[in-house]
Formats: C-alpha cells, structure tokens, sequence
C-alpha cells in the first residue's frame, strides 16, 4: 500500500507475488501504456470515432481496476457505455478530459511512487 | 510431463502481462504472450494445453478464434476472459465449446489459476492413464499372462488367437483356479477392444435381487433408494467386454432377460422409457457343465446355445504335466523379486513333489504352494520339506488322479507300509486282507 489515496498496490502484488521487482516492472509498464491509450481516447474523441473510443475505454478498464483506481475505472466504464449508445459530442468531450486529466493525475503520482521505490530501495 | 504451456490472447498490455507473470509463478507454466488473434494462432504449432483469450480483440472477435481453434486444434480447452459481463455472449461461447468464461474482476485470478491447475492434473491424469493402459495391454500377452508349453496349452492359445480376431461370444470353462478370468482378460486386452473398458461380474457373488440392476442399471427414483440413474454393467461395456463368471449360477428369471439383451443388442435400465443400444463383446465363465446343467432344467437351452460361441475349455493343472514345474519357477522367481529375496532354486526332490500331486485347487493353489515354500524357506533352495499341500479336501484330491482301481490299490497300501514303518502284518491287518498279497506285490515290484 502507498501512501498516496488513490492507488492501492494490493491487487497488483497478489497477481505478481511479493518481488518488488516484479512490481516496479508493472508500474513501469503502466506509466508507459497510459500516455498512448490517453491519446488513443483524444483521437478517437476527435474523429467521433465513437467504436474507437468504445474499445480504447472498456481497454483500460482492468488496468485501472488492478491499480485500485476505482475512480477513473467509473469515468472509463461510463464513455465505455456513452459511446456505445451515441450521445452528443460536447457531453462526451467533458467525460474524455475528465478521464485523461485522472490519467495524468495517477501518472504523476505513480512515477513519485515509483521514485518513492527507488530511494528507499523498494520499500514501498 | 513436460512444461505445461499456456497462451494468454489479452490486447491491453498491461493484463495481458499481469496474467502471464502470474501463470509464470508456477515454474510449471511456460506462458505465451499474445496481443493479437492473428498472432496466437500463427503460433498454434507450439501446442498449447491451455489459452486464455480476451473476448474482445482489435482484429480478428473471440468468436471466431474460438472457432479456428476448435477447427484446428479442438483438443485445447480454450477459457474466455472479458470486460463483457453479457450472459448471452458467455452462453454462446460455451455453447460453441469454450471450456469456461470468466469476467474480468477480482476473481479472475483465482479462477484462471485454478482452471490451470485442474487442466494440468487432468493432463497428467491422462497421460498416467495413457501409459498405464499400454503397460496392462503387454501385462495380457498371451506368453505373459498363462505359462505353459504343454500341448494343451498351446491348444488354449490357439483358441484364444482365434477369439481375438472377432466379436465372437466365448465360453471359458474349468475347474475353479485354472485361470478363467485370466483368458477373459488377455483375449479383451489382445482384441480391438483393448482401449474400451473390461468389465468383469461375478454373477455367483451378487444377491438375485440385485443382479438387475448391477446388469442393467436403473433410473432415477426407480424404486426406494434409487437416488441417482445408475450406468449398468451391460452399459459400462457396451463398446468393450462384459465378463459374466460364474454364468451357470444365474437364476432362470434373469437367464430369460439376459437372452433377450444378447439377442436384440439393446436394453432398457430399470424404471427407464428408453432403449439403449449396445454392443459389448460377451466372455462367460463357469465351473459348471453347462451342457448338464440344461438337461437338469437348470440352465436355459436358448441361452445355452446363444453364450456357447468359441468353448475353450481349459485343463485342470494335473493334465498339463511339465507346466506345473514352469509355472512353480514362474512364481518362485515373481514372489523373490517382489519381495526382495534372493532366488530360491527349486530342487529336484521339491519338483518331484510337486508332480506327484493333483492340484485340486490348479494355478491358484500351485500359486499359494510355492508362496509358501519361499516364506519357509531359510536356504537359496526350496526343498521338499518346504512344500506343503493343504487341499481342503484330500479324498477328492486322492480321487481326482482318475486312475485305475490297481493303480488306487498299490497307492493305499503303498500309504499304509509308510504309516506302519513297513510293517507287512500290520498293514495287511489294518487293509484286512492277506500278506501275502503285499508281499506278493512287492516281490513284483509293483509298490
């Protein structure tokens, strides 16, 4: 468990077993994923692709879940399900940002957790 | 076994790396990372034994991967792993064979591993199961399974080669302990029916109210007690063989539903609607003559006629001379291997006691004779004083040497010179008769 109150390393750890290592490598991978799919989700945004936005947003849903971040996981299910049902452009524009400023929230504050990790020499 | 191989089909990066270090940690699982259909399935060759796939991937639906593997490979279980919780589309998956569907949450973990772990026993199960048939099919070679070179033994064999290449119903008789079961097995194991069950009833051991239903099953709520359908013994054979020992012990009642099964090839389980067909190859077995027993009204001549098919008849071991000797050192060396002993040499006296006696009891009680010996033995030789008879009944046994009334004479008489420590005139007082006839006998040489 981090400190911080968002994110919760539980559920990540009972996949991945008790290896830090093995914990940071995920997290690596996460803060390296998320920037692309938050772009996947403006672009599609701004194609009204709503198919695209549709899968780009029911992607990252068990990411979000393992992570403990319930919060984004909600706004993703609810463009998951706006998109699917068609709905009017300037709504769904405020659900997208909503959702990638979250990301951006949960990328900042992992990468301090990650650094958190390095400087105390993976003791979370 | 080998690693047990997984594919894990997952488009979202980060799962589908979650769920491949996850499988990983057991050393077990060598887990294949895939993010696309088109990619999994170009990677079919390395033969997974299981694949987690994502519902829903960018380029080919989990739908028609499913499909493709059941096509190619039907054999793999294939478990679906979806954000989708739509009951319709899980029901269709399994429908179209999906070995499980599970959505994504917090129990996927757990199932995914626990699915792995039953897959993997069940793998292992098989391939136990797979070896161990392959090991009993060579323990039923003919030369394995009946040990013997006498001409009537060869006789048997020839028999049983004939049985082996058809279906035809076979008869096994003789006395109790001369290996009935044992031919029942090795033709069943030798047929094209090896891989299908051998199922064997001892129709003498089974209470007559019971018989029906061990044969023929029944359905649920049949009668009181019947709590669950029972598969019967027909049934459970219905591709293989059904061994029915001891057939001359079956009540005529059930010999009339029995002929009417082996005639029509069909059956209907007791409280059923609903015919079932079946086709087992039929051995019997009995101790009985059941050619007598027909003339008694002891036994139905239809039926008699329907199971006669191939009579082998086999030889009481006081008949096959030499292959008492054969099958003693059979059993000396098993019983010494098994038990860690060392080889115990049977030695010329032991061997000559062991052909002058009549072995009412067969192989079976040959079998117990030399187990003996062993156990009694101190030395690396089984002497005569190691070999002991316990027939349960020695004047059947006596009477069994069907040899001529002479030949019974100079036996008894011979039997009571020992006993009496030669004494003439108390033998010949003991026989009532006259001393000179012993003497007259042993001036011929004839004791």
């Amino acid at each position: 468990m981090t400190n911080n109150s968002s994110i919760n390393l539980n559920k990540l750890r009972s996949y991945v077993g008790e290896n830090e290592t093995d914990v940071e490598d995920m997290i690596k991978l996460f803060l390296q994923i998320i920037p692309e799919q938050k772009k996947k989700l403006q672009t599609a945004l701004e194609k009204h692709d709503w198919e695209n936005l549709n899968y780009t947003a029911h992607q990252i849903k068990p990411s979000l879940d393992i992570l403990g971040l319930e919060e984004a996981k909600e706004k993703a299910r609810v463009i998951e399900n706006l998109a699917k049902t068609g709905i009017e452009v300037k709504v769904m524009e405020q659900f997208v940002t909503e959702l990638c400023l979250s990301l951006d929230k949960i990328c900042s504050e992992l990468t301090t957790t990650f650094e958190h990790f390095n400087h105390s020499g993976n003791q979370s | 076994m080998n690693a047990f191989k997984i594919f894990v089909i997952e488009d979202d990066p980060f799962y589908g790396e979650l769920l491949r270090r996850h499988l990983a940690l057991n050393p077990d699982n060598e887990v294949f990372l895939f993010s696309t259909g088109k990619e999994a399935l170009a990677n079919l060759h390395i033969s997974p034994h299981l694949i987690s796939l994502d519902y829903r991937l960018p380029d080919i639906s989990g739908m028609e991967i499913l499909k493709r593997i059941n096509t190619s490979a039907p054999d793999i279980p294939v478990i679906i792993v979806s954000g989708q919780e739509d009951i319709n589309t899980a029901v269709e998956l399994l429908r179209m064979g999906a070995y499980d569907y599970f959505v994504k949450d917090d129990h996927t973990k757990t199932r995914l591993w626990n699915a792995a772990n039953k897959i993997r026993e069940n793998l292992q199960l098989k391939s136990e199961l797979s070896e161990l048939k392959k090991e009993v099919e060579k323990k039923y070679e003919f030369t394995n399974i009946l040990k013997g070179n006498s001409p009537e033994m060869q006789r048997i064999f020839k028999l049983m080669n004939r049985a082996i290449k058809t279906n035809i119903t076979v008869s096994v008789t003789g006395e109790t302990g001369t290996g009935k079961e044992l031919v029942a097995k090795a033709i069943h194991y030798n047929s094209s029916r090896a891989s299908k069950p051998f199922v064997a009833v001892n129709v003498s051991a089974i209470p007559n109210e019971l018989i029906e239903s061990e044969l023929f099953g029944y359905e649920k709520g049949a009668f009181t007690g019947a709590n669950t359908r029972k598969i019967g013994k027909f049934e459970q054979a219905s591709e293989g063989t059904l061994f029915l020992d001891e057939i001359g012990e079956m009540g005529l009642n059930m010999q009339a539903k029995i002929l009417r099964v082996l005639q029509e090839n069909e059956l209907t389980r007791i409280g059923g609607n609903t015919i079932i067909k079946i086709a087992p190859r039929i051995i019997v077995a009995t101790h009985r003559n059941l050619a007598e027993e027909v003339r008694k009204g002891n036994f139905r001549e239809d039926l008699y006629y329907r199971i006669l098919g191939l009579p082998i008849e086999l030889p009481p071991l006081r008949d096959r001379g030499h292959d008492i000797l054969v099958l003693a050192k059979y059993f000396n060396d098993t019983f010494c291997f098994e038990n860690e002993i060392p080889l115990k040499t049977i030695t010329k006296e032991a061997q000559d006691k062991l052909l002058d006696y009549t072995f009412p009891g067969n192989v079976r009680e040959l079998r117990a004779v030399i187990e003996l010996a062993c156990v009694l033995s101190d030395i690396d030789f089984i002497e005569p004083s190691h070999i002991n008879f316990n027939s349960t009944n020695s004047l059947s046994n006596f009477l069994l040497e069907e040899t001529s009334l002479a030949e019974y004479n100079k036996k008894i008489i011979r039997y009571f010179l020992v006993k009496y420590n030669n004494n003439v005139n108390l033998a010949a007082k003991k026989l009532d008769i006259g001393k000179s006839t012993i003497y007259r006998m042993l001036k011929n040489n004839e004791l």
